[in-house]
């Protein structure tokens, strides 16, 4: 359960933000309470929140329509329609790996989001600038001899952009650093990368299935990182990837090792043992990272009574490719 | 040589207005040619219109009757105002309120709409354009005139 703090402290704002928001929201935001925000919430005529270590703090600032509109049309730099497909995705990348969820209503064309009008909120997410203590990753990748790629799931807002970035950050430094593709869809996860001695390339913006086979054929990855995998193109993508030897460090949304498995595209990804190890997130009640690892080898395999495997896209056994159709 | 020089000072006016004509159609095909440009950009590569600015050649800026440095349509607008007349005004700067504030179909269905809404308001200057010309160096010089037989 979440819980709503009063104590007046004061917290920093990123530049960019400061630029955008009127100069009271801002205000407001940083005396609100929170100390390290970690996510701006500001809905249709209702007070201005600031998410900080899972608590909600309330600003004394109420956003109307017209101020969301305002705050939306400036984040757009004016022009809503160089955003069209983030939008109707459901997001808007900011510089600085900020995204901004958004609310409204959708306008619907044959069963596609054509546009979203009458903005009702915006979410503001803030990349977070803790270091994890110790990210298991880098090591498990070493430790796997094929298919190592690693899979690392948590819910919502747990911290696995962050684990992946300095997953990126750690694997592609120094002599010895692999040359690492990053596939930001998201244009979140690469925003912080720096170093000049990281052997690191940053798809930014590209879809994800893209992405993957542009980093495999054009620009020679030795590993692949991308975040929130989850459909039927990522999991053929990231098979492929598998398949020509170039690993995949990913992240999808999920609680437990079981709920990720009942998932089709994934259990497909498992059966086709794609990724070696997968490494569950949480955080303790002091706010540090705990990680669950869970190898391969540990995790069973979906297959019916009589050894036939399952179909993974609709659980029932599937065609073998020696069967008669 | 006073008649000369109120002669001369008519003929002046009537070249004056006469360019200030021709200026007028020279800042609609400004215009048009600068929203074509923001809809093949808007279009193709999707760039923001600030950035459509700052790359955009001064020449183009500079038919629109600008100064070359603006920034922003709105900007542009405030100074070439003076060439448009009240209905291309009107026109553009419903224009330059909507651009950005819609997705990119729309955004280019109205750069469309402006487009031909200006082509026709240029064709029907251009069509007046001999007529208007006339009258105003005849204006011109028979007010000149006049003041000199009056003067005389």
């Amino acid at each position: 359960m979440q819980t709503v703090r009063t104590v007046k402290q004061s917290a920093e704002l990123p530049d960019i933000l400061r630029e955008l928001l009127p100069r009271e929201l801002g205000h407001a935001i940083s005396v609100c309470g929170a100390r390290r925000i970690e996510e701006i919430r500001l809905h249709k005529d209702r007070f201005a929140t600031v998410t900080c270590g899972g608590g909600n703090y309330f600003t004394d600032r109420i956003t109307d329509e017209n101020l969301l509109h305002e705050i939306l049309h400036r984040m757009c730099e004016g022009s809503l329609y160089a955003h069209t497909a983030t939008i109707l995705q459901g997001y808007l990348p900011l510089k600085g790996g900020i995204r901004v969820g958004i609310c409204g209503t959708a306008a619907l064309e044959n069963g596609k989001i054509i546009g979203v009008n009458n903005v009702s909120g915006l979410i503001i997410r803030i990349p977070h600038a803790i270091p994890p203590v110790h990210s298991p990753i880098p090591q498990l990748l070493a430790e796997q001899r094929e298919n190592g790629g690693v899979l690392l799931y948590a819910p919502p807002g747990v911290g696995k952009t962050t684990l992946l970035r300095m997953t990126a950050q750690t694997v592609a430094s120094g002599e010895g650093g692999k040359r690492t593709v990053v596939v930001d869809t998201r244009e979140e996860l690469g925003a912080i990368l720096q170093g000049e001695r990281l052997t690191l390339d940053v798809l930014s913006g590209y879809p994800r299935h893209l992405g993957i086979e542009i980093a495999v054929r054009c620009l020679g990855a030795q590993l692949v990182i991308c975040d929130e995998i989850g459909n039927a193109q990522d999991a053929n993508a990231i098979l492929q990837a598998a398949n020509c030897g170039v690993p995949i460090v990913a992240s999808t949304h999920a609680a437990t090792v079981e709920e990720l498995l009942r998932r089709p595209f994934l259990r497909r990804l498992h059966e086709a043992r794609v990724f070696g190890a997968y490494v569950g997130l949480s955080r303790n009640a002091s706010n540090d990272f705990q990680y669950r690892i869970h190898r391969r080898e540990e995790l069973p395999y979906a297959v019916e009574a009589d050894g036939k495997p399952l179909d993974p896209l609709h659980g029932r056994p599937c065609r073998l490719e020696s069967e008669p159709l | 040589m006073g008649s000369l020089l109120i002669l001369c000072t008519g003929a002046l006016a009537a070249w004056n207005l006469n360019l200030y004509e021709k200026r007028r159609i020279r800042a609609l095909e400004g215009w048009l040619d600068l929203i074509f440009y923001i809809r093949t950009r808007i279009d193709c590569f999707l760039t923001p219109i600030v950035e459509i600015f700052a790359t955009a050649d001064k020449a183009l800026l500079l038919s629109c009757m600008g100064n070359g440095r603006e920034r922003s349509p709105a900007e542009l607008l405030r100074h070439s105002r003076l060439y448009l007349g009240q209905d291309a005004a009107r026109l553009l700067e419903s224009f330059v309120g909507e651009i950005g504030c819609c997705y990119r179909e729309e955004q280019v269905k109205r750069c469309d709409y402006y487009i031909s809404a200006l082509q026709s308001l240029r064709q029907k200057r251009a069509e007046a354009l001999p007529a208007r010309l006339r009258t105003k160096t005849a204006l011109c010089i028979c007010s000149a005139l006049a003041t000199v037989i009056l003067l005389w």
